[in-house]
């Protein structure tokens, strides 16, 4: 549920959008932030924002022919603070997402936006918006055709909000590479070819199902490709030879700090996808948690996603996770020790 | 900005961006952009650049990426 209408923070195109979402059970089930609905929310916000003052939804957007044409993402970074775990955001809590949206010529879009505690009335936004989860996204304007092809192409005037251009933003030059950066990860096959793993795996495979991972008759959503990295990374784990197992249980307390993916095709069709998958796992890691928390292990991955009918890459992601147990889960936190001292 | 001038500016923007493909003569307005190695989103990059270049965007005014086959198609939408 939106508690209140979205407000711009300014009159002007480069104004900050703001809105408050109550997590519930549609958001979170009856746990806590996931990547996935991390980026849903701000996802929201920016097809609010981008339409804001047009008097129309994103469905409005359309190109000169009429063409509806939506903002398909293409990259995502996703940032958070060690001590602002997602998971600590639980259901019925409230969560705020600010984002300023920009333009880059007229087909593409830059995004930067936080992700915060709402803070009660009797506490200053201050403190709760003070180190905020922050996504970074980039866009280009679609028209979809037959067979799965996308066009890119500008909107109409006036169907989308007026925005500011990217130069202008402090943020910019974070993102103003990323269209070479999706260039070379299509290329090369991977977001980080150089990255080595301290892990020995087989690729990985996993068929998608309408009804759970897309909607009939959808392609799946660019949220949902955080979950299915985050299942790779399971299989992955699980699928390791050593001397002692992956603690299962452990995965209920992994969180990511860092993920950055590229968007390069979409999948649509219940048909196998394959993974390459490359981790790190570390047990030195010295990031400060949350209170009541301690790191058993760091987990680096990069994960490139193929369709195996075609070898086309889905996408490529580079992420950070650690696994951060309660204090009293004293034998989880010393068994996933053991294990991250066994392979590492 | 003479035409000449705008001409050089899209040339050089998309070097910038291009991947040439090995073995490729030199690039001229015939050129292709395909030939360059430019997808699609490389394109719009381009276009983003060039509207940083020029202040101006023709794809706002109506012009597509289906006009846009070569170099000379390209720079004809700057020169206004």
């Amino acid at each position: 549920m939106r508690l209140a209408d979205g407000t711009l923070a300014g009159r002007d195109a480069s104004a900050h959008y703001r809105e408050v979402t109550e997590l519930t059970l549609s958001h979170v089930a009856l746990g806590g932030l996931t990547e996935a609905a991390a980026m849903e929310l701000v996802a929201n916000a920016h097809c609010h924002r981008l339409t804001a003052g047009t008097g129309h939804s994103i469905r409005g957007i359309v190109d000169e022919a009429g063409r509806v044409v939506y903002p398909g993402y293409y990259y995502t970074k996703l940032t958070v603070p060690p001590r602002r775990l997602l998971g600590l955001h639980r259901v019925w809590d409230r969560v705020a997402v600010e984002i300023d949206v920009r333009r880059y010529g007229a087909l593409l879009l830059a995004s930067r936006a936080t992700l915060s505690a709402d803070a009660p009335p009797d506490q200053s936004r201050d403190s709760a918006d003070a180190d905020p989860v922050i996504l970074l996204a980039c866009n280009s304007f679609y028209v979809d055709h037959p067979g799965g092809e996308k066009e890119p192409v500008a909107p109409k005037p006036g169907t989308v909000a007026a925005l500011a251009p990217l130069k202008d933003a402090p943020w910019g030059r974070d993102v103003q590479n990323v269209p070479r950066v999706f260039g070379d990860a299509q290329s090369r096959g991977s977001i980080d070819m150089a990255f080595e793993g301290n892990l020995s795996g087989e690729n990985l495979h996993w068929v998608p199902r309408f009804g759970h991972d897309m909607p009939w008759g959808q392609h799946v959503a660019f949220s949902h490709y955080a979950s299915i990295c985050s299942s790779f990374e399971r299989d992955y784990l699980q699928s390791i030879a050593a001397a002692a197992a992956f603690p299962t249980a452990a995965l209920q307390w992994s969180e990511t700090l860092c993920r950055e993916t590229v968007y390069c095709a979409t999948v649509a069709e219940e048909s196998p996808l394959v993974a390459r998958a490359r981790m790190r796992v570390s047990c030195a890691s010295t990031r400060p948690l949350p209170p009541g928390r301690q790191l058993a292990a760091e987990l680096e991955s990069v994960i490139d996603v193929r369709r195996h009918s075609d070898d086309t890459l889905v996408l490529s992601s580079k992420a950070t996770r650690v696994i951060a147990i309660p204090s009293q889960l004293t034998e989880l936190y010393e068994t996933c020790r053991q294990w991250c001292t066994a392979v590492s | 900005m003479t035409a000449e001038q705008i001409r050089q500016t899209v040339v050089r923007v998309l070097v910038e961006v291009a991947r040439p493909t090995p073995g490729q003569a030199g690039i001229g307005g015939g050129t292709t952009l395909a030939e360059l190695g430019l997808r699609s989103l490389d394109l719009a990059d381009v276009i983003a650049r060039l509207e940083m270049e020029f202040d101006y965007d023709p794809f706002v005014e109506g012009a597509t990426l289906a006009q846009v086959k070569t170099i000379d198609d390209l720079t004809s939408l700057y020169l206004r």
